[in-house]
């Protein structure tokens, strides 16, 4: 590169906020020292900085707002060039087309259109894509109490109660929901298990009257008995199904599956992430 | 090595058509729970609106009795001036006939609903016989309201009730009863029009108090019933009436005075309670006393084609305390709390519960209640569960 460029300083302490809005080549050391750089409102995180040092390309940091700072870099011809290259049509203006750029000269009114050309010809940063989060399953058994009268489930099980399509989920018919003892769910998640959940009928449609309402004033603790307070409520769940909408359900159960799984993946990854999974997940617990 | 076969059998033509239309309940139910919400689903309410339209029934029938004077020459003058002369009094009695209609049309939705979705087999079984009972006698109060007015139409459906009478007179064991005497023969060798128009009036306003008790008998066991409709249940029964009054009024000149020579054909029919009048003349009396008869019976009979129910829940008495938390989430009121058989080993505990086999639907609502694994379903036992999840898990405890 050129000799007007700031080299970054190898001591990271000197190497502070200011020199990232001015404009400076950093190196891959450094800039793994920093996971996020934050220029105002710009978030450029490690993952697509990283891609693009692998592509081979040098991360240039230009004041984005518009360079306030008195000292700002200047830039050759060469460089603007560079710059100047990859910027699409539909972004350039027409103060800043190529004929007037051939003009510039290394003068200070010179500079003075560098900086107000830099303005213009900066493109917006494109938005980083990253991929969609893989689906995972969960890490234990997750157990499903199921009322007969809200699903059924002969075609959906096999051998043992074992789900078809969802090899982590076992099924427990019940005669109705209400028959099921918050006892029991504690006990499944004190077993290891990484979910439990209750699918009952419609409070407005229960096959046994009250079964589908008891059921929900125990689990939001309106009735006796309950469920005791340290049990992990993110991995329980209470589903109102209908046999007429079993799609609808089964959909919202895969919905549960992926957080416990996400949940899961979380507590077995330390560090920050775990915390974030755990506090983006936590959502509402009753349908 | 021993083999066993596993008979799989075909579900019969009767089970198929009740399931096919448990779908179509179940699929109506589900919208309607999409639209109207959990707490005003009308599927799940067809008890309460058919109660709401007895209520209705009730209220305008008592304003009514206010102006009707139950005698030949003037019953159909004083039905006359509520009608025609008087503007409430026509929307009285229009209010009446329409929720008689829509109560009709309500009990056929509640009846199927319940036999399609299989909530009249096991313990319910006697909810569903008082509730054909309650059928039984919602038909005659129907039938005697028709002969009030004592007009053409009266005179037509009151010769066809004599016809069944005499019909069933003549079967073995309740022609003891001699039913036709009640309409037609002399009670007390006294026997004219006025005395017949009184005893019709009787069983149309004893038989709704009549109606009544059949109704708790029917409600019994239901705890709670869900008889109260909720506000907009009410607004929604009321839109309902106005548009039944309004699209099917009333017509004068159904209110003719009898006569005998008069063609039978001309009788108006309103098509949800007295839609047995279509087939008159061509159907005789005996004959659909005949259908009656077998339809009752198989309506009594239909629990019986449906499996057994499995056995009931069964209490554990050293262990229960007597919390009474079974006792109060029963929905069928099979639970009853009796006094402790040895108090004097058991301080502290002054009743414990019991299971009433006879009303124990094997719901196992009782076992979710109990903290104390006193009381439990002997076909899914509390330690069935646990085994089932210490199988589910055991590889993973092994694991860690």
């Amino acid at each position: 590169m050129t000799d007007k460029k700031k080299t970054p300083d190898n001591n990271p302490e000197q190497f502070g906020l200011a020199e990232f809005e001015t404009g400076s080549v950093i190196s891959l050391a450094e800039f793994e020292a920093e996971s996020t750089i934050l220029l105002d409102e710009y978030v450029l995180d490690k993952s697509s900085m990283l891609a693009e040092f692998e592509a081979g390309m040098e991360t240039v940091f230009i004041d984005l707002l518009g360079s306030k700072n008195d000292e700002s870099p200047e830039l050759d011809e060469d460089e603007e060039d560079n710059e100047k290259e990859p910027i699409p049509d539909e972004v350039e203006d027409e103060s800043a087309e190529p004929e007037d750029e051939e003009q510039v000269e290394d003068t200070d009114e010179a500079v003075d259109q560098a900086e107000i050309v830099g303005e213009e010809i900066i493109p917006e940063p494109e938005p980083v894509e990253l991929p969609p989060e893989p689906v995972r399953e969960p890490v234990n058994p997750v157990f499903g109490f199921v009322c007969e009268h809200a699903l059924d489930i002969s075609k959906l099980t096999g051998p043992g109660g074992r789900m078809n399509g969802r090899r982590m989920v076992t099924l427990q018919r019940v005669p109705c929901s209400a028959m099921v003892k918050p006892a029991w769910l504690r006990y499944a998640l004190d077993k290891g298990a990484s979910g439990v959940f209750i699918i009952t009928c419609n409070p407005g449609a229960c096959h046994h009257r009250t079964g589908a309402s008891i059921t929900e004033k125990r689990f939001k603790n309106q009735q006796q008995p309950m469920l005791s307070d340290d049990v992990d409520r993110r991995r329980v769940q209470l589903f109102f199904g209908h046999p007429a909408g079993r799609e609808e359900l089964l959909k919202k159960l895969d919905e549960f599956l992926a957080v416990i799984g996400k949940i899961d993946h979380a507590e077995s990854t330390p560090g920050d992430e775990a915390e974030q999974v755990v506090k983006t997940d936590m959502g509402e617990w009753l349908m | 090595m021993k083999r066993i076969r596993i008979k799989s059998r075909r579900p019969s033509a009767y089970v198929s058509l009740r399931n096919s239309i448990g779908k179509i309940i179940e699929t109506i139910e589900y919208f309607s729970l999409k639209f109207f919400g959990v707490g005003s689903n009308p599927m799940a309410l067809t008890g309460g609106i058919v109660i709401a339209f007895l209520m209705v029934n009730a209220v305008t029938g008592l304003l009514m009795l206010l102006f009707y004077t139950p005698t030949p020459e003037l019953a159909l003058a004083s039905v006359r001036d509520l009608t025609v002369e008087n503007t409430p009094g026509y929307l009285l009695r229009s209010a009446h006939r329409a929720s008689a209609g829509l109560l009709i049309l309500g009990l056929l939705i509640h009846m199927v609903r319940v036999w399609a979705t299989l909530r009249y087999s096991g313990a319910r079984r006697r909810t569903w016989t008082a509730g054909i009972v309650a059928l039984l006698v919602l038909g005659l109060i129907g039938w005697a309201g028709y002969i009030l007015p004592w007009d053409e139409r009266a005179m037509v459906i009151l010769s066809w009730g004599r016809e069944i009478a005499h019909g069933v007179d003549r079967w073995p064991v309740l022609g003891w009863f001699n039913l036709g005497s009640f309409i037609s023969t002399p009670i007390f060798a006294v026997s004219n029009e006025a005395e017949q128009l009184q005893r019709i009036f009787t069983l149309h306003t004893g038989g709704a108090l009549a109606l009544m008790f059949v109704l708790f008998w029917h409600l019994r066991r239901v705890t709670p019933p869900k008889i109260v409709l909720p506000i907009m249940g009410w607004f929604g029964l009321l839109i309902l009436l106005l548009l039944v009054g309004a699209s099917v009024p009333m017509e004068h000149e159904a209110l003719r005075p009898f006569n005998p020579f008069g063609p039978p054909e001309t009788v108006k029919v309103d098509i949800l309670v007295t839609f047995p009048l279509i087939f008159y003349p061509a159907l005789k009396g005996p004959l659909l006393a005949f259908l009656i008869f077998i339809a009752i019976a198989v309506l009594l009979y239909l629990p019986g084609l449906e499996p057994r129910r499995p056995p009931t829940a069964v209490v554990r008495e050293i262990a229960c305390t007597g919390c009474r938390i079974c006792y109060d989430d029963c929905p069928y009121g099979a639970i009853e709390m009796i006094p402790v058989p040895d108090a004097s080993h058991r301080p502290g505990i002054i009743e414990i519960a019991t299971v009433k086999a006879s009303d124990c639907n094997s719901c196992g609502i009782c076992v979710g209640s109990c903290e104390f694994t006193a009381i439990e379903l002997p076909s899914l036992t509390t330690y069935d569960i646990l085994d089932k999840i210490d199988h589910i898990t055991g590889p993973l405890q092994e694991r860690m």
